[in-house]
Formats: C-alpha cells, structure tokens, sequence
C-alpha cells in the first residue's frame, strides 16, 4: 500500500521531541527583543513544525508522487498569493503628483 | 466494504488503490482547508501591517499560559494519533482503542481551556467586533480587528477541533466493532490526518495571537 518502513513508532517519537523542542523555542524566543524579525522567526520554525508533521505524521514521505505533487502545488500557489498580497500592502503609498501642466502648453 | 475480510470495492482493481485515491482525496479536501485558512491569515497580515501598534497591545493582554500549554496539548495528540494508526496496522486493536481515547481526551482538554479562555476574555470587556469596556480603556486603531479576528480564526478552529473529535469518536467505534481492521485500515489514517490538520493551523494560530508581542 505505502512504503511504511519510513514511519514507524521511533521516527514518530523522534519528530515529536523536535516538536516540543521547537514549541520551546518559539516560546523562548517571544521573550527576546529581536525586533522586526519576531514575526519572520516564528512563523519560520512554525513552517518546520508543520512540515515535520506532514512528512512524517501524514507520511507523506511514504505516499505516492501524485499525493506530495497537490500539497506541494497547492503550499506554493498560497504562498505565492500571500506573498503579492503582503507586497501590495508594503508598498503602498501616495502615488508623486504630475507635474503642473505649463501655461499655454505644448 | 464491512470489515477487514473484503479486500477492496469493487469499482476498485485493489486495496492498494482504494486506499491511495483515498489519500488522494484527503489531501485536495485538506488543500481546500487550507485556503479557507489562508483567507483568514491574508487578512490578519493585512489588518497587522496597517495597524502595528494595535496588534501590540492586543497581544500584550493575550493568555499565553493557556495558548502555550494547548499547544503543548495539540503537538502531543497529532503523535498520539499518528501512532494510534501504526498500532492498528500492526494489529493491536486495544493499542489502537487505547491510543485514540487519549487523542479526544486531549481535544476535549484543548477545547475545556479555549472556552476557559474565551470566558476570561469576556470577563476582561473583550468582545468580538469592538465591543466592551477594553476597548473605551484601550483606544488604539487596530485593537477591535485583532480580537475579532482572534475570535473568527481561533473559533473556526474550534470547529474543526470539535469536528476531528466527532470523527475519531466514530473511528473508534469502528475499530471496537471491528469494522476496521488491517489491511483495511486506511479510514483510521484519513481521520488522522483531519486531525492533524487542527494542530498545523494551530501551530500557525499560536505565534499570531500569543507570542509575538516583543517587536
């Protein structure tokens, strides 16, 4: 049915202490002052969380071709979606004013 | 299909791709959550980009005690679960009956603190939609749509919390009655993975509304 021998009950419980170590570490690190990168930070070990379970946890890593094509087709369109939205947003501003048109024109 | 004797339906040429198109459906239905989500998230990006000095404060008065140790909670029953599906492909059904009831008992701990929470919340003058007294003592733009959005994501959340639950709760009824067993056993890996889905919008939930405050 799946290749099987990649999941099995200690590659479990080896992701699970990298889950809570990691939960320990955003923890920590919402402690620290470390500026604009806070939320950059967190959501990054938040995106090796979330992998962690999928490949494993999901055994994704055991599943066919097809299964890991959708979730990687469909993590890459929302980033990208997310990524214009936020680069709308950060670069909006007033837009400069024409210059003023000269008497008598061209 | 009735139990673990018939091998697969019969629109199926075998188990192995009954249980693969299987998969493959959860994954396109759990993409379809994803963008749900994701709608959500652009949102609470937008609103915090436009009103940083409101997410602050907002932030400041959220229960990170709770939202942490419920992490913790959701973190330990995705194992719980993942290795419920392994003792049952090993065939240790009491194992897996077992396995499955610390799973909802760990769904039902996470929701008994989010609703402890929502209480304390309520308490403090903090409603969805701007409504209370925080909101007179805390005039800052940005403050209303950070807990509204807090209120409309980690609810939406629940839901699927609760949803999970009613699903696993169904799983084990069909492993007690034995109407799931190896080599069919795959309904049990998709429940799991409806699960599994509640603890990754978490783990996205927890830094946005309980950990970044400190900018």
């Amino acid at each position: 049915m799946h290749e099987h021998r990649r999941v099995n009950r200690r590659s479990f419980f080896l992701v699970f202490v990298a889950l809570i170590a990691l939960a320990a570490l955003s923890y920590g690190l919402s402690f620290a002052r470390v500026g604009a990168l806070s939320v950059p930070l967190a959501l990054s070990i938040s995106a090796i969380k979330v992998t962690l379970v999928a490949v494993f946890f999901m055994e994704l890593v055991a599943q066919r071709f097809v299964n890991r094509f959708v979730v990687v087709v469909a993590m890459g369109m929302l980033s990208t979606l997310l990524a214009l939205m936020a680069a709308d947003v950060l670069t909006r501003g007033t837009p400069p004013l024409a210059p003023p048109l000269s008497a008598g024109g061209p | 299909m009735t139990n673990g004797t018939r091998v697969h339906a019969e629109h199926f040429e075998s188990l192995e791709q009954q249980a693969h198109a299987a998969h493959l459906g959860m994954w396109l239905f759990l993409a379809s959550e994803a963008l749900l989500f994701s709608g959500l998230f652009a949102l609470y990006t937008l609103a915090r980009l436009e009103h940083p000095a409101g997410f602050h404060v907002g932030l400041q008065h959220a229960e990170k005690t709770i939202g942490s140790i419920n992490t913790l909670i959701l973190l330990t029953s995705s194992y719980s679960v993942a290795s419920a599906v392994l003792a049952l492909r090993a065939g240790k059904r009491s194992a897996t009956l077992t396995l499955l009831a610390v799973t909802i008992a760990l769904g039902l701990g996470f929701m008994g603190l989010k609703f402890f929470e929502y209480a304390r919340h309520f308490a403090e003058g903090i409603r969805p939609g701007g409504q209370g007294s925080f909101f007179a003592e805390f005039p800052v733009p940005g403050v209303a749509p950070f807990w509204t959005l807090y209120y409309v994501m980690t609810g939406l959340h629940v839901l699927h919390v609760a949803a999970g639950l009613s699903v696993l709760g169904w799983m084990s009824w069909k492993v007690a009655r034995r109407t799931i067993l190896p080599p069919y056993d795959h309904p049990l890996a998709l429940a799991a993975m409806l699960w599994h889905l509640v603890d990754i919008v978490w783990i996205f939930l927890w830094p946005l509304f309980y950990l970044t405050e400190r900018v």
